[in-house]
C-alpha cells in the first residue's frame, strides 16, 4: 500500500475548515439553496470526492443529475436541431470529463475497492437515463436497435458513462465477473427494453466473459426458480424475469458473436455432463430447453450444433442424470418431454438432422450401445411428435396461415428422408412415413407427388412398398389426384436419370404394379392404380428398353408385360414397336440364360399386350421381319453359312457401335444442342477402329432364338383371338409350334400382311409380282431378281420359317407366290446345270428344294401325288430332281394360286399328266423306292395306270 | 408539551426540522438529568423505551425512519450529507462532553443506525470532530471494542482512508491529534479485524501509520487504561448496565493485538515466500517486487515491534494494570504454532527464530511491567510446543532460577 505515502507526497493536506466549507458549499450548491456555479459545484464535488469518501454517495448522486442534464440538453437538441446550441449547458461537458477522469484514475489505482460501485452506479444510472428519455421524441425517431445504440453513443454523458462501465468491467472481469454481470441483469431486467442497447455494448465489448456469465446467472436463476416453485415449474419459466433477459441479451449478441454463443453453450453443456458436475450444473438440460422456447436463435443453435454432440455415451450419461436428479416427479417429466416436442416442431434448419438423430437412437438395429430408457424415451418423444404433427397439419387445412417451421424445414429435406425410409430396414418406416406424410400434405400438392414419387421409384422391397401404399392411402383423403400426378412425375424422372438409376426406379414401379395385381380384386374397380396411371406413360417406359444396362431393359419390359395397354396413337405405337423389337434383337444376342428366359417370357407377354389392335401387330410383325433381315441380326437366326462367305471387314460391320451409341440417346429426353446429343462419327487420332469378335453361336441358340422370333412372330398372327371363340382350324401338315396351335385360329389378315412383307423384304422389285407363274422359257427373264430372292432365303434361313408359318392361312400363301416361283427357278436352274450323280451330294439346294415343296404342299398349292415328290428328292439323280421341279412348275403355271378361295384344296385336282413325270422317275428307282409307290398312287385306284 | 413539539417539528422543512429536532433532544435530555438527578431515578430502568421522546424525535428528524411522513422515508444521499453535516456541526459546537454523549447515546446507542454512525464518524474525521470522536470511543469501548459493530465502524475507515481515497490517508494519520483514546481503541478494533489468518494483512499504509503514532506517542496505546469521566457515562449507564459494571476488569488495549501482528507477521511472510517459490515462472521484475515488499514489511513490522515494546515500558509501574491474560499468551502461541508447523526445518529458520524472538521479548516485558500476571510453569507449559529458541531458554533458565 504505497497509496498513502503517494497521498502525502501530494502535499494536498486539507485543513478540516477546508473540507466543512467544501461540504456547506456543496450542499447548497447541489439543494439549490444558494446559487452556486455549476463549474464551482464540481469543482468542490470533485474535492469531496477526493478528500471526504464519507461523501462519495452524495457526490455520485450528483453527478447522476449532472448527467441526467446533460442528456437531457442532448435530446432537446435532437429534437429541436441545433439552434439551442449549447447556450444552455456550456460547461456541462467539460464537468462530466473531469469527474469521469477522476473516476477512472480511482478504478486504475484500487480497482478492487472501485469497480464495483461505479459499475453498479453507472449501469443503474444508465438504465435510468435510457428508460427515462426512451419516450421522447429525439430518441423515439431512432427505432432501430442500431441507432439507438448510435444516438447513444453520440451523447457525450452515456458514452463516457459506458465507457466508466466499460472500464470497471475490464478491471473486474479477472477477479470476480458475477458482481458486475449480475448488475448488469439486473439492470437489464428492470429497464428493459431501453437498457438493451448498453447490454449490447458491454456484451460486444466482453463478448465471451459475457454470454458465459449470463448463462451461468441464468442458470441459477432457473435452478432457483425452478427448485422453489418445483410443482408449477414448468408454467412458471416464463415468469422467471431473469430468463427473459438473458435471452434478450444472447439474442443481442448474436449477431455478431454467434460463434461465441455457441462455444458458451456448448462448453456449459459439456461441463454439466462431467462427471463431477454439481447440482445447478445438472440442471443445465432442462435450462438450455428453456432458453431455446424462448428464443429461435438458441433453438436454432441447440437443433444444429448439439444434436453432433450427442454421442450414445453422452446420451447415457444423460439418462443417468436425469435419474440421479431428484427423482423427479411424473409430471416433470411429462413436461419435460412435451417441451422437446415443442421444440422439435419449432426448429428450423436443423429439423432434419434432430429427426435423423431421433430416428437412428430408436432404432434398434443400429449397433449404438444405449440405455434402453433413452431409446424408449427418443421412440415417445418421435411418437408424441408425430402425433402433434398430425392434428396441426390437420387442423392446418382450416387456416392454412399457420406455420410449422420444422415441416417447412423438412420439406427441403423430403428426398433425404424418403431415401432414409428406402435405405432403413423397417424399424423407422412407421414413424418416417407418417412424416413424410405430414411433410407432403403441408408443402401442398407439387411436392407431395415428389415425395410419393420418390418414394415409389425407390422401394424395392415389399415394406417400402407398403409405405407408398399407405402414404397414398393417407394423402388421397387431402390430394384426390395424387396419383396420376405421382406417376407422371416418377416418369418425368426416369427420363432425366442417368444410366444406373433407370432400373431401380422401373423396379419400383414394377413392384407396386405386381402388388396391385395380386390384390386388385379386393379393391373397387374405380380406384385409380398406378397401373392405370402408367398406361399414359407407356412410350415413356418402351424407350427404356434400348437402354444399354440390361437390368433396365429388363425391368422395362417387365412393367410393360404387366400393363394392360389400350389404344394408342400410330405414333405411339410405331415408337413402342420399334423400341420394342430393338430390344428384342439385343435380348437373342445376350448370353445370360437366364436373363433370355426371362426377357423373352415378357416380351411374349407385351407382344400379346400389344396385339389388341390390329395396327400394333401389323406394325410389330413388319418391324420384326424388318429386324430378322436386318445384317446385324441375320448371324442370330442362323445366317451364319451366309456370313462366312463374307470378308472379314463385314463381320466388323455386325456390331455398329456408332449407331448403338446414338440409339442411346433415345433414352433420355433429346437435350438440344448439348454434346452429348450430337451424332459423332468416331473418335479421331484413334486410328482404325478394334475389330470385333465375330458373334459366333451354336445350333442350339440359333434354333432357340429362331423358337423366339417365331413366336412372337406366331402370337401377332393370332391377334386377340386367344379372347375371341378358338374354333379350331383344320390343318394338316407338321407344326413348329406346341400342340396349342390346334386350338387357335391364326388370322388370316395377319398371316396374309405378314406374306406380303416377305414379299417386300425380299423381291428386289415389284415388276414381276404377279400370282400366276409364266412359261418355263420366262424363267430365263426373271433369273437375275431369281437369283436375288434365294440369296435372301439363303442368308436369312428364318425366311423359310416365315413361309412355313404363312403357309398355315388358308390362303395367305398365293401372296409368296413370286417369291416360291423365284427360288423354284433358281432350283430347276441349279438342277438341271448339276452333273452329279446324286441329288443329296448338294445338299444345301436339296433342302431348299424340299422345303419349298412342303410349303406349296402345306399351302394348297399341290394336290396329293404333287405335294409328295419332295421326299423323293433325296435319293433321286439332279436330273430327275429337275424334271420332278419342272412337273411341279408345269402344273402351277396351269393353276395359279388364287387367294381369298376358301376350298382351295378340292378345286385342286390333279390331271394324269402332271403325274406322268413321277411315276417315270419312280419306276426308274423302282429298285430302292417300291416301298413309295404306294404312298403316290395307290391312293387313287380310279386313275388309270399309264403303261 | 412533547406532541407539541413533534408537530412543531412537523411543521419545519427539512433541513431545519432536523437542526431543531437536535436542539430539542438536548433540551429534554437535559430536563431528563435534572428530573433523575432530583427524582432518583433507578439505574437500570426506563431511559431506553422506545416511547421515550427524544428517541422519536431521532428517529423522525434525523434518520427519517417514520411511517408519518413518506416523502421523507428515505433521504437522498445529497440529504444525508446535509444531515451528517449538521450533526458535525452540532457536536463541534456541543462543547460538553457529558451533553454530546447523552445526544449521541440517543442517537447511535441501540446501534440502529451503524451505517449513519459509521459516515458519521469518517466525516468527524475529516472535520476533525473531537467530541463526536470522543463519544465514538466511549461508545467503541462500551460496545467492547473487539465486537462486531465497533470492528465494523473501524472496517469502514479503513476503507474509506486507505484504500477508497489513498489520498486522504493522511486525514487518518492525523487521528491522534483528534482524539487519543478514539485513535486507541480504533487499533484495538483493527488488530482484531485483520486477525492475520490466511492472506488477510492489514494495508501496508495501515500497520506504517500505526507503526508511526505509536513510535510518536508510546502512551498512546494505553490511553484505553485510564478510565473515561465517570458522569459522562453515568448517563448510559442504564443501557450497558451489565458490561459498565465491570468496567476495568474488560478493559482493551491495543497491545496484544499488535504484539500478534509483530509476532506472527514473518512467519506469515514466510508462508507467502514459500508459495510464491512453489509457483515458478515468474518474471525477475514480479520477484524484486515481492522482495522489496517483503524486506519493507519485515522493516516495518520490526519497527511496530520496537514501538509496542517502547510503550509497554512506559508504562508507570505503580499504576500498571493488567492488560495481558496469560490465556492470551496461549492463544498466541498456538496460532505461531499452527504457522510454524507450515514451515520445514523450523529451527533453522530466521523468520521463526525472529518470531519466537520477539513472542519472548513480549511475555519479559509485559511480564516485567506488571502487565501480565503468571505462574511459574506458565513460560515452560508455553514453550513446550514450540521448537526451540535460544532467548526463549534463557528466559526458562532465568524462570526456573528464581
Amino acid at each position: 500500500m504505497a497509496a498513502a505515502s503517494d497521498g502525502a507526497g501530494q502535499g494536498m493536506v486539507y485543513t478540516s475548515q477546508e473540507i466543512q466549507d467544501q461540504v456547506r458549499c456543496f450542499v447548497q450548491g447541489s439543494t439549490y439553496k444558494s446559487k452556486v456555479s455549476c463549474e464551482e459545484l464540481a469543482k468542490s464535488a470533485l474535492f469531496l470526492l477526493r478528500t471526504l469518501p464519507s461523501a462519495r454517495h452524495a457526490v455520485l448522486e450528483h453527478l447522476c443529475t449532472v448527467f441526467d442534464e446533460s442528456v437531457n440538453t442532448h435530446v432537446l437538441q435532437i429534437e429541436l436541431g441545433s439552434t439551442i446550441s449549447s447556450t444552455a449547458m456550456p460547461n456541462l461537458d467539460s464537468v462530466i470529463q473531469d469527474s469521469s477522469g477522476f473516476l477512472m484514475s480511482f478504478i486504475k489505482i484500487n480497482p478492487g475497492a472501485w469497480a464495483p460501485i461505479i459499475s453498479s452506479w453507472s449501469i443503474n444510472l444508465l438504465g435510468h437515463i435510457s428508460s427515462k428519455y426512451a419516450e421522447r421524441r429525439g430518441a423515439l425517431h431512432a427505432s432501430g436497435f442500431n441507432e439507438l445504440l448510435q444516438m447513444w453513443m453520440t451523447c457525450t454523458a452515456t458514452k463516457t458513462l459506458i465507457d466508466l462501465a466499460s472500464e470497471c468491467f475490464a478491471s473486474l472481469i479477472g477477479s470476480s465477473p458475477d458482481v458486475c454481470v449480475d448488475a448488469l441483469l439486473e439492470a437489464s431486467v428492470k429497464y428493459s427494453p431501453h437498457f438493451d442497447w448498453v447490454v449490447a455494448h458491454l456484451g460486444s465489448c466482453f463478448p465471451q466473459t459475457i454470454i458465459t456469465r449470463v448463462l451461468m446467472c441464468g442458470l441459477k436463476d432457473f435452478c432457483y426458480h425452478g427448485s422453489s416453485q418445483s410443482d408449477a415449474a414448468i408454467s412458471s419459466v416464463q415468469n422467471i424475469p431473469k430468463m427473459a433477459s438473458v435471452v434478450g441479451i444472447l439474442g443481442h449478441l448474436a449477431g455478431q458473436h454467434g460463434q461465441d454463443i455457441r462455444k458458451a453453450l456448448l462448453a456449459l453443456f459439456r461441463d454439466s455432463l462431467r462427471p463431477d458436475a454439481e447440482r445447478l450444473q445438472q440442471s443445465t438440460t432442462p435450462f438450455l430447453l428453456h432458453l431455446a422456447s424462448m428464443s429461435s436463435m438458441l433453438l436454432h443453435v441447440l437443433t444444429t450444433d448439439f444434436v453432433h454432440t450427442l454421442t450414445p455415451d453422452i446420451l447415457n450419461k444423460l439418462a443417468y442424470q436425469f435419474v440421479q436428479q431428484k427423482s423427479p416427479s411424473l409430471q416433470d417429466s411429462k413436461s419435460l418431454l412435451s417441451l422437446v416436442v415443442h421444440l422439435i416442431t419449432k426448429s428450423g434448419e436443423g429439423a432434419y438432422r434432430v429427426i435423423q438423430f431421433l430416428l437412428d437412437v430408436t432404432d434398434l438395429n443400429c449397433e449404438k450401445e444405449l440405455v434402453p430408457e433413452v431409446r424408449a424415451t427418443c421412440a415417445i418423444i418421435l411418437d408424441t411428435l408425430v402425433l402433434d404433427l398430425q392434428r396441426i397439419v390437420h387442423r392446418r387445412c382450416a387456416d392454412p396461415s399457420t406455420e410449422l417451421p420444422i415441416l417447412q424445414a423438412l420439406q427441403s429435406n423430403a428426398l433425404k428422408l424418403c431415401t432414409n425410409l428406402v435405405t432403413h430396414g423397417d424399424t423407422r418406416q412407421k414413424r418416417l412415413t407418417k412424416l413424410l406424410c405430414y411433410v407432403a400434405i403441408y408443402s401442398g400438392e407439387s411436392c407431395a407427388s415428389d415425395i410419393l414419387a420418390h418414394v415409389l421409384i425407390h422401394s424395392r422391397e415389399i415394406n417400402e412398398l407398403s409405405a407408398f401404399v399407405q402414404m397414398t392411402t393417407e394423402l388421397e383423403t387431402r390430394y384426390p389426384d395424387i396419383l396420376p400426378t405421382t406417376v407422371g412425375v416418377a416418369i418425368n424422372k426416369l427420363q432425366q436419370f442417368n444410366m444406373l438409376d433407370g432400373g431401380m426406379m422401373l423396379k419400383g414401379l414394377l413392384n407396386v404394379v405386381q402388388w396391385e395385381r395380386n390384390s386388385v380384386h379386393q379393391d373397387s374397380k374405380d380406384k385409380i392404380s398406378v397401373s392405370r396411371c402408367l398406361q399414359d406413360h407407356i412410350p415413356a417406359i418402351a424407350t427404356q428398353l434400348s437402354h444399354s444396362d440390361p437390368i433396365t431393359c429388363l425391368a422395362a419390359i417387365q412393367l410393360l408385360a404387366e400393363i394392360r395397354m389400350h389404344k394408342m396413337s400410330t405414333s405411339n405405337v410405331t415408337r413402342i414397336c420399334g423400341a420394342f423389337v430393338t430390344f428384342f434383337f439385343k435380348v437373342l444376342k445376350s448370353k445370360d440364360a437366364v436373363y433370355v428366359a426371362s426377357a423373352l417370357s415378357c416380351c411374349r407377354e407385351v407382344v400379346k399386350q400389344l396385339t389388341r389392335s390390329p395396327t400394333a401387330s401389323n406394325t410389330l410383325l413388319r418391324f420384326l421381319m424388318e429386324g430378322a433381315t436386318a445384317e446385324e441380326n441375320a448371324v442370330l437366326l442362323g445366317g451364319r453359312e451366309q456370313l462366312s462367305g463374307l470378308s472379314t471387314s463385314d463381320i466388323n460391320q455386325l456390331e455398329p457401335a456408332l449407331l448403338n451409341a446414338n440409339r442411346e440417346h433415345s433414352v433420355s429426353l433429346a437435350l438440344p444442342r448439348a454434346h452429348s446429343s450430337v451424332f459423332h462419327a468416331g473418335i479421331i487420332g484413334q486410328g482404325l477402329k478394334t475389330r470385333a469378335v465375330g458373334l459366333l453361336l451354336t445350333k442350339e441358340k440359333e434354333l432357340a432364338n429362331k423358337q423366339a422370333f417365331l413366336g412372337l412372330v406366331w402370337i401377332c398372327c393370332c391377334g386377340n383371338a386367344q379372347s375371341q371363340n378358338p374354333s379350331v382350324l383344320q390343318k394338316d401338315g407338321n407344326e413348329p409350334f406346341a400342340g396349342t396351335i390346334h386350338n387357335i385360329r391364326l388370322l388370316p389378315a395377319a398371316l396374309n400382311y405378314l406374306a406380303k412383307c416377305l414379299v417386300e423384304l425380299t423381291a428386289p422389285d415389284v415388276v414381276y409380282n404377279a400370282l400366276h407363274w409364266p412359261e418355263e422359257e420366262f424363267m430365263k427373264v426373271t433369273i437375275e431378281r431369281d437369283l436375288q430372292i434365294k440369296k435372301t432365303f439363303d442368308s436369312n434361313p428364318v425366311l423359310w420359317d416365315v413361309m412355313d408359318l404363312i403357309s398355315t392361312g388358308p390362303s395367305s400363301l398365293c401372296f409368296c407366290s413370286c417369291i416360291i416361283r423365284g427360288i423354284m427357278a433358281t432350283l430347276i436352274a441349279y438342277w438341271d446345270s448339276s452333273r452329279d450323280k446324286m441329288a443329296r451330294n448338294s445338299p444345301k439346294q436339296l433342302e431348299a428344294s424340299c422345303r419349298l415343296l412342303d410349303c406349296m404342299a402345306k399351302g394348297g398349292f399341290l394336290p396329293v401325288p404333287l405335294c409328295y415328290v419332295g421326299e423323293l428328292f433325296p435319293i433321286l439323280s439332279p436330273f430327275e430332281v429337275y424334271q420332278l421341279l419342272l412337273n411341279v412348275w408345269r402344273y402351277m403355271k396351269d393353276n395359279p394360286p388364287i387367294p381369298d378361295t376358301e376350298d382351295i384344296q378340292i378345286a385342286r385336282d390333279c390331271d394324269v399328266k402332271y403325274t406322268q413325270t413321277i411315276r417315270a422317275v419312280l419306276h426308274s428307282n423302282i429298285d430302292s423306292q417300291g416301298q413309295h409307290y404306294a404312298r403316290f398312287f395307290s391312293a387313287e385306284p380310279h386313275q388309270p395306270q399309264p403303261q | 408539551m412533547d406532541n407539541l413539539r413533534l408537530h412543531y417539528l412537523q411543521q419545519l422543512d427539512f433541513p431545519e426540522c432536523t437542526k431543531v429536532g437536535l436542539q430539542h433532544i438536548e433540551e429534554y435530555l437535559s430536563q431528563g438529568s435534572q428530573r433523575s438527578g432530583g427524582g432518583g431515578r433507578i439505574p437500570g430502568l426506563g431511559g431506553s423505551t422506545s416511547d421515550n421522546p427524544a428517541q422519536q424525535i431521532a428517529q423522525e428528524f434525523v434518520f427519517f425512519h417514520t411511517s408519518r411522513r413518506p416523502y421523507h422515508q428515505r433521504l437522498s444521499a445529497i440529504q444525508e450529507l446535509q444531515v451528517l453535516e449538521i450533526l458535525c456541526n452540532h457536536f463541534h459546537e456541543q462543547r460538553d462532553s457529558k451533553k454530546a454523549m447523552a445526544l449521541f447515546d440517543v442517537l447511535f446507542g441501540n446501534a440502529g443506525q451503524l451505517e449513519v454512525l459509521c459516515r458519521l464518524v469518517s466525516m468527524g474525521v475529516a472535520v476533525q470532530c473531537k467530541s463526536l470522536l470522543y463519544c465514538a470511543a466511549i461508545w467503541m469501548e462500551l460496545q467492547g471494542c473487539t465486537s462486531p459493530n465497533p470492528t465494523k465502524l473501524c472496517k469502514m475507515l479503513v476503507d474509506d482512508y486507505c484504500l477508497l481515497v489513498p489520498s486522504a490517508t493522511s486525514v487518518l494519520c492525523g487521528l491522534p491529534h483528534i482524539s487519543r483514546r478514539f485513535t486507541c481503541n480504533f487499533m484495538t478494533s483493527v488488530t482484531s479485524l485483520y486477525p492475520f489468518s490466511g492472506d488477510q494483512c492489514p494495508p501496508y499504509a495501515l500497520v506504517e501509520m500505526i507503526t508511526e503514532w505509536i513510535n510518536k506517542d508510546p502512551g498512546l496505546g494505553l490511553v484505553s487504561l485510564t478510565p473515561a469521566d465517570k458522569s459522562v457515562i453515568q448517563k448510559t449507564q442504564g443501557r450497558y448496565g451489565q458490561v459498565a459494571q465491570p468496567w476495568l476488569s474488560k478493559v482493551q488495549t491495543p497491545i496484544p493485538g499488535l504484539a500478534h501482528w509483530c509476532i506472527v507477521a514473518p512467519l506469515t511472510q514466510e508462508a507467502i515466500r514459500a508459495k510464491l517459490d512453489n509457483r515458478h515462472g515468474e518474471t525477475a521484475m514480479e520477484t524484486e517486487h515481492t522482495n522489496n515488499t517483503e524486506s519493507k514489511n519485515l522493516q516495518i513490522y520490526s519497527k511496530l515491534n520496537v514501538g509496542i515494546i517502547q510503550t509497554m515500558v512506559s508504562v508507570n509501574p505503580e499504576q500498571s494494570k493488567i492488560y495481558l491474560a496469560m490465556q492470551d499468551m496461549f492463544l498466541l502461541v498456538k496460532t505461531v504454532t499452527g504457522l510454524i508447523q507450515q514451515i520445514a526445518n523450523p529451527t533453522e529458520n530466521d523468520s521463526v527464530q525472529t518470531a519466537l524472538d520477539r513472542l519472548g521479548q513480549f511475555f519479559q516485558v509485559a511480564k516485567g511491567t506488571g502487565g501480565l500476571q503468571c505462574d511459574k510453569g506458565d513460560l515452560s507449559r508455553m514453550c513446550q510446543s514450540l521448537p526451540s529458541n535460544r532467548f526463549l531458554e534463557i528466559l526458562q533458565q532465568q524462570n526456573e532460577a528464581s
